[in-house]
């Protein structure tokens, strides 16, 4: 039977997107893409998005804008995910489901969720976009942890590079060039943010200064946000809601690639398709996409479409539920599923000494690199630093302090003047802390399903004690940043560090990743050094999900490079099984 | 004495917001129609407390003499019973108009329809998150006096 398409993909985030518009560049491929969701990519759209925010409650809330679409019917996710376990647990509507009987030590909820949208959840990510650095490609080899990846830093290099200018990436060059070793073979497409006041306020009173030993730099994190004109959008006008949506698009998301790769007539995007199960045929390749289509006319309708090479990019929860709703498809490792990792954060408040007046310009302009590398990380991870424009950030937003206020019984007049003195000194430290890929840290198939009747999430997860270590250096080394300037750490905090049964509190970055891990041996790792499954010749995989370390960086721009590396190897090898139909 | 009225000065007593909602007739004028949309929406939300407060301030506001709407005012209302009784709805009166949202007995945030005007923007100097009006790379500059 002849395929309808040369390549399918699944999933239209940052990986689908990317992947799309690349391999448009490269041939006539005739492309679909399928997704989920369903809403607008233009500018109306996104105007409509804004509106919401005018109009609802939550607008600390990373679903908001989006709580409209009639795609969270159909293709949902944990809107609630930040829950502790126990009321996860309790929550019969809830999306993410666990495994009733937990392994003894798997006592952590899974706290990170997505976006199920036409460009995914670059809709309401901050935009940061920090590279690795060459360490974290062989933890194993040089700490005798987790793993190491097939590839390292001088191989991805040149994609970090294309991913910068493709992202539209604002950074210092000079700043960050060497870091632990990264060269950067080219500058940045554009300079970096300009430092808030309150940035230039706190990194008159730390830089330079010594933290836990180590001599620490306040430098501008690299992000995918304009601090000019570029590529046709914005520069950034400083909103202030880079969570939950950049209203003028001066921060990047895969709209932008979208748009790009649907100018040429062989790429189509199917919106409200929700995949559920890929076919194999005889000869071993996938060669059907299964999915029902949700806005059909009377009632949600099963349809399928053939292509020649398939392309996972649905995040890393989604695509590992798909490999095995597919019959267990690729995963004679049974690796599908498992190593599923997230940062893991804190964050400290305190009030600074004078007003630093935050809200103002994008809500993290800064952060301290400093202690993303060493010896250390044999016994306990790794963590990045952001310095906070917003406040007390998710600790606490200036409702918070309203709040406290009035239990203080200051109504009247001398409420104005407390507010003006207390929320312009509120600053946040946050640090995101590696995890190591563990095996017993799962994802698969709950026996609940959603209303397409499609299986939940089920989670087996714990952060582990080499996070729990990482977070209490992250803390002690918040305190100490706090003191240097002057600052009156929050005590207690919003949510109490110490939780006094050898566990910490913790929060989530949402940067899932390694559920369909990376590696060379076939035998304990789903995907090859290009993304390519080890079982299965045709089926790639897109996105964070064949990380093979978590690090410290975000992780949007790790996979930007690791997508347009993938697109150039699918192109070279669609000579394949069942490529391009003639 | 008319209940709008009543809310008006019920709320510059608790949020402190004298010459805004009271003494500046500009300000007075502009916060008159959102005064009423917001008790609209209290009320629907509290149908029992909101009138029970209101109804507390009204016995005070209109003794005779009418007192002055100020701290002193302001104490004598945090004495009494009904105060004390309703005061989580004294707490939503602050919140919607200095956030024009404000949250039920069960914690679940209601908007209050001026997200844009809500009073803690110019107060901290910041704008209303989501809706700056300034030019790139303002937010390095220390903020000018705010308007208010």
């Amino acid at each position: 039977m002849q395929n309808e398409y040369d390549i399918i993909i699944i999933g239209s985030g940052v990986a689908g997107a990317l992947t799309a518009w690349k391999l448009a560049q490269l041939d006539h491929y005739k492309i679909l893409i399928l997704e989920a969701g369903d809403n607008g990519i233009s500018n109306g759209q996104r105007v409509q998005f804004h509106h919401m925010m005018d109009t609802q409650g939550n607008r600390g809330d990373p679903f908001a804008p989006y709580k409209d679409l009639e795609s969270r019917k159909y293709a949902p996710a944990a809107e609630n995910s930040q829950r502790e376990l126990a009321d996860q647990k309790n929550d019969p509507n809830n999306y993410y489901d666990y495994f009733s009987e937990a392994t003894p030590d798997k006592n952590d909820a899974f706290k990170a969720s997505y976006n199920r949208m036409v460009g995914g959840t670059t809709w309401s990510w901050r935009g940061n976009t920090p590279r690795y650095i060459p360490s974290d490609f062989h933890l194993h080899s040089l700490f005798g942890v987790g793993r190491d990846w097939p590839l390292d830093y001088n191989e991805l290099e040149p994609w970090y590079a294309q991913a910068e200018w493709e992202l539209g990436v604002s950074g210092n060059h000079d700043e960050l060039d060497g870091l632990f070793g990264g060269y950067r073979s080219e500058p940045f497409p554009m300079p970096g943010i300009p430092l808030g006041y309150s940035d230039l306020k706190i990194k008159a009173k730390i830089d330079g200064k010594t933290v836990r030993g180590k001599p620490i730099h306040v430098v501008t994190t690299p992000q995918a946000r304009n601090s000019k004109a570029f590529d046709n959008r914005p520069a950034c006008e400083g909103h202030s809601n880079c969570i939950p949506l950049c209203p003028i698009q001066a921060k990047y998301d895969a709209t932008v690639h979208l748009r790009r790769a649907l100018e040429h007539p062989n790429v189509k995007l199917r919106s409200g398709a929700v995949v559920t199960r890929l076919e194999k045929g005889h000869d071993g390749c996938v060669n059907t996409v299964h999915f029902i289509d949700w806005k059909s006319k009377d009632k949600p309708q099963e349809k399928s479409v053939r292509g020649g090479i398939v392309v996972l990019a649905a995040h890393a929860i989604e695509t590992p539920k798909l490999l095995l709703m597919s019959d267990n498809l690729a995963n004679s490792s049974d690796q599908v599923g498992r190593n599923l990792m997230d940062h893991i954060q804190f964050e400290v408040v305190a009030t600074f000494p004078e007003p630093i007046y935050p809200f103002r310009g994008p809500q993290s302009i800064t952060g301290i690199e400093d202690f993303r590398d060493g010896a250390f990380r044999s016994q306990r991870s790794a963590f990045r630093m952001t310095i906070g424009n917003d406040g007390w950030g998710r600790a606490g937003s200036p409702a918070t302090v309203i709040e406290g206020l009035l239990k203080e019984g200051k109504y009247g007049s001398a409420l104005p003047g407390a507010i003006a003195d207390r929320i312009p000194k509120m600053s946040r430290l946050s640090f995101s802390t590696e995890m190591l890929p563990e095996q017993s840290n799962r994802v698969d198939l709950s026996d609940k399903v959603d209303a397409l009747g499609i299986p939940r999430p089920r989670f087996n997860f714990d952060i582990g004690d080499y996070v729990r270590n990482g977070l209490r250096e992250g803390y002690a080394a918040s305190i100490e940043i706090f003191n240097l300037m002057g600052a009156a750490v929050l005590d207690p905090q919003p949510k109490k560090f110490e939780l006094g049964n050898g566990k910490v509190n913790w929060n989530t970055a949402a940067h899932i990743m390694g559920t369909t891990i990376m590696g060379d041996d076939p035998a304990n790792s789903v995907v090859d050094r290009w993304g390519r499954t080890h079982d299965v010749p045709n089926l790639w995989v897109a996105g964070s999900s064949v990380f093979t370390t978590s690090a410290t960086s975000n992780p949007t721009l790790t996979i930007a490079a690791l997508t347009l590396r993938m697109a150039q190897a699918i192109h070279r090898e669609m000579g394949g099984c069942h490529a391009k139909d003639e | 004495m008319d209940d709008n009225d009543a809310f008006v000065e019920l709320s510059a007593l608790l949020t402190g917001l004298y010459d805004d909602l009271l003494h500046d007739p500009e300000h007075r004028s502009l916060n008159r129609p959102i005064a009423v949309e917001y008790a609209r929406r209290l009320k629907g939300t509290f149908p029992v407390k909101f009138p029970a407060l209101l109804e507390a301030y009204k016995t005070l506001a209109t003794a005779t003499p009418k007192p002055p709407v100020n701290d002193a005012l302001l104490a004598a209302l945090r004495a009494t019973q009904a105060f004390k009784d309703n005061e989580i709805v004294a707490k939503q009166i602050v919140n919607v108009w200095y956030f024009s949202q404000f949250k039920d007995e069960k914690d679940v945030l209601i908007d209050g329809g001026f997200y844009e005007r809500g009073e803690v923007w110019p107060r901290i100097k910041a704008h209303p998150i989501g809706f700056s009006t300034q030019l790139h790379g303002y937010w390095s500059r220390k903020p000018q006096s705010a308007s208010h």
